[in-house]
């Protein structure tokens, strides 16, 4: 009984503490999500799709200031609409942004394809890189989306990886040293994370590893009853006449 | 005279103290049988939750749906937003907003935006509210019919408080807001801290279903799950907080313009 109030005590004290030092190590949440590296010079800019506000933005600045010759972009699986549709596609967005920050339109490359993830994306990449042997892609993307498409080109691309680098895009709807205080920064990080999960199971080894954890805790509750049971019988009480 | 609570424990055989209180023997051959049963349980429960998860699975997000109002009788504004300034999530409900509309020739469409896009700023798409009367202008619902408010600063909490504004000059106007199905529960957390108790009444929230999911089969498609997480995300976020805290700062094209430096590379040979 004891035993279980140090217990409660020293979890109450974690908390409490974790919680009064939240404004220490919650940054660190975000900061561990972005993984943009060093601008380097580089064939291609790809624009990953699903923010057509401010990655396009940033891509032709690289355009403009000479480390991207060229800009992928790709086609977006455009969301079906009971009336007509109000707007082009995203990827149509893209392209006319692009060209209206100075990109000449023979510099867009358009990836074909219903890509609706950043996995999908990045099978086209791959596409892209094979074709291509000696060419380097920037990634422009959100810079917390940078970790979950790094572990996507690590995955789908192998060795190729080597010839892909991040460049993380600033969010506007939120400051990442507090994103705790708005509901854009929190649905951002939060999601990041769940995401990566996902992408783990549904893509990587998590399928295996998780069942296997939770093999091990059942075996380890069986393990820990049959103990149990055997040194109840095994008490004098209940020792064999 | 001795409590009965003393005497049952009196007639107990009395455990030496430092040993440990064994498990009558009956109780203890009892337990494992308990087990199975709690087992066969359990596996039936799985077995059935999947046959009938068609039942269960729309309960999962009822908590996100807009809480559930009769629609009264006499609309005469309908409430339509764009929180990105590019898009309108609730675009499938402009045949509704519509068939009011021309129901009722008093009624009116308010427009509130969430963000100011860049897009529209460099002439890319015309902006959102054009957009939308442009669409009802295919039901014979003449521009004028469509008001845009202008909150004061970015995001829905302003937004409600606009719309607050524009029903506090109109005290005997009632409002349908369209909002996307699983941001109803939220939104209505949203408006009721920045509208008031007494403004919040005149509103009638109406969950739009995305054109891929709704509640009855959110399970089935990508998109339908993640509009869950989404939705979950936002109202426990929602429940905590429900007026911001720090203001967005939206990025002008220079500061993306000083986020990146000249390449060395590219003054060494010509830029095509």
């Amino acid at each position: 009984m004891r035993h279980r109030w140090v217990a409660v005590l020293v979890v109450v004290a974690v908390v409490g503490g974790l919680a009064a030092a939240h404004q220490w190590w919650l940054p660190y949440l975000a900061g561990w999500l972005d993984v943009s590296s060093p601008l380097r010079h580089a064939d291609y800019a790809m624009v990953m799709g699903g923010g057509v506000e401010n990655r396009p933005v940033l891509a032709a600045v690289l355009y403009r200031k000479g480390w991207v010759d060229r800009i992928l972009i790709s086609e977006i699986k455009p969301v079906p609409s009971k009336t007509r549709p109000l707007l082009p596609p995203e990827h149509e967005l893209t392209k006319a942004l692009l060209m209206r920050l100075g990109v000449p339109e023979d510099r867009i490359v358009l990836l074909r394809g219903n890509h609706a993830a950043t996995f999908h994306e990045i099978v086209s990449l791959r596409d892209v890189l094979v074709e291509s042997p000696s060419a380097r892609v920037l990634i422009v993307t959100d810079s917390l989306h940078t970790r979950r498409t790094a572990w996507s080109v690590r995955h789908l691309l192998g060795p190729m990886a080597d010839r892909v680098s991040f460049v993380g895009v600033p969010s506007e709807r939120y400051d990442l040293r507090r994103w705790w205080q708005s509901g854009d920064g929190f649905f951002m990080v939060t999601s990041e994370y769940l995401k990566l999960f996902s992408y783990w199971i549904i893509y990587g080894s998590g399928k295996w590893w998780v069942p296997m954890f939770i093999g091990l805790i059942v075996l380890l509750g069986m393990l820990r009853r049959h103990f149990t049971h055997r040194r109840t019988y095994q008490t004098p009480d209940h020792t064999p006449a | 005279m001795e409590s009965a609570h003393t005497s049952e424990t009196a007639s107990r055989p009395i455990t030496p103290a430092g040993a440990t209180a064994s498990v009558p023997p009956e109780r203890a051959a009892r337990r494992p049988r308990w087990r199975r049963h709690l087992f066969v349980a359990a596996a039936l429960i799985f077995v059935f939750g999947l046959i009938f998860h068609r039942q269960w699975l729309p309960v999962l997000v009822y908590p996100l749906l807009a809480p559930s109002v009769s629609p009264p009788h006499a609309v005469d504004v309908v409430w339509i937003r764009s929180s990105d300034g590019h898009s309108l999530p609730t675009e499938d409900a402009i045949p509704q907003a519509a068939a009011i509309l021309l129901q009722n020739p008093d009624a009116v469409v308010i427009f509130t935006e969430g963000w100011p896009s860049r897009l529209v700023e460099l002439g890319v798409i015309p902006p959102m509210v054009e957009v939308l009367r442009s669409a009802l202008k295919d039901y014979g619902i003449p521009p004028e019919r469509v008001i845009e408010l202008k909150p004061t600063q970015i995001g829905l909490w302003y937004e409600a408080q606009a719309v607050a504004d524009y029903l506090e000059r109109h005290p005997n106007s009632h409002a349908v807001f369209f909002v996307e199905e699983f941001g109803g529960r939220s939104a209505s957390l949203v408006l009721r801290s920045a509208m008031g108790d007494a403004i919040y009444r005149r509103i009638t929230l109406v969950g739009v279903p995305h054109p891929l999911f709704s509640e009855q089969n959110w399970w089935r498609c990508r998109a339908g799950i993640k509009g869950a997480m989404v939705g979950y995300l936002y109202l426990f976020y929602s429940v905590i907080e429900p007026r911001p805290v720090v203001a967005p700062q939206p990025l002008s094209l220079d500061d993306f313009d000083r986020l990146i430096p000249e390449c060395p590379e590219s003054q060494r040979k010509s830029v095509p």
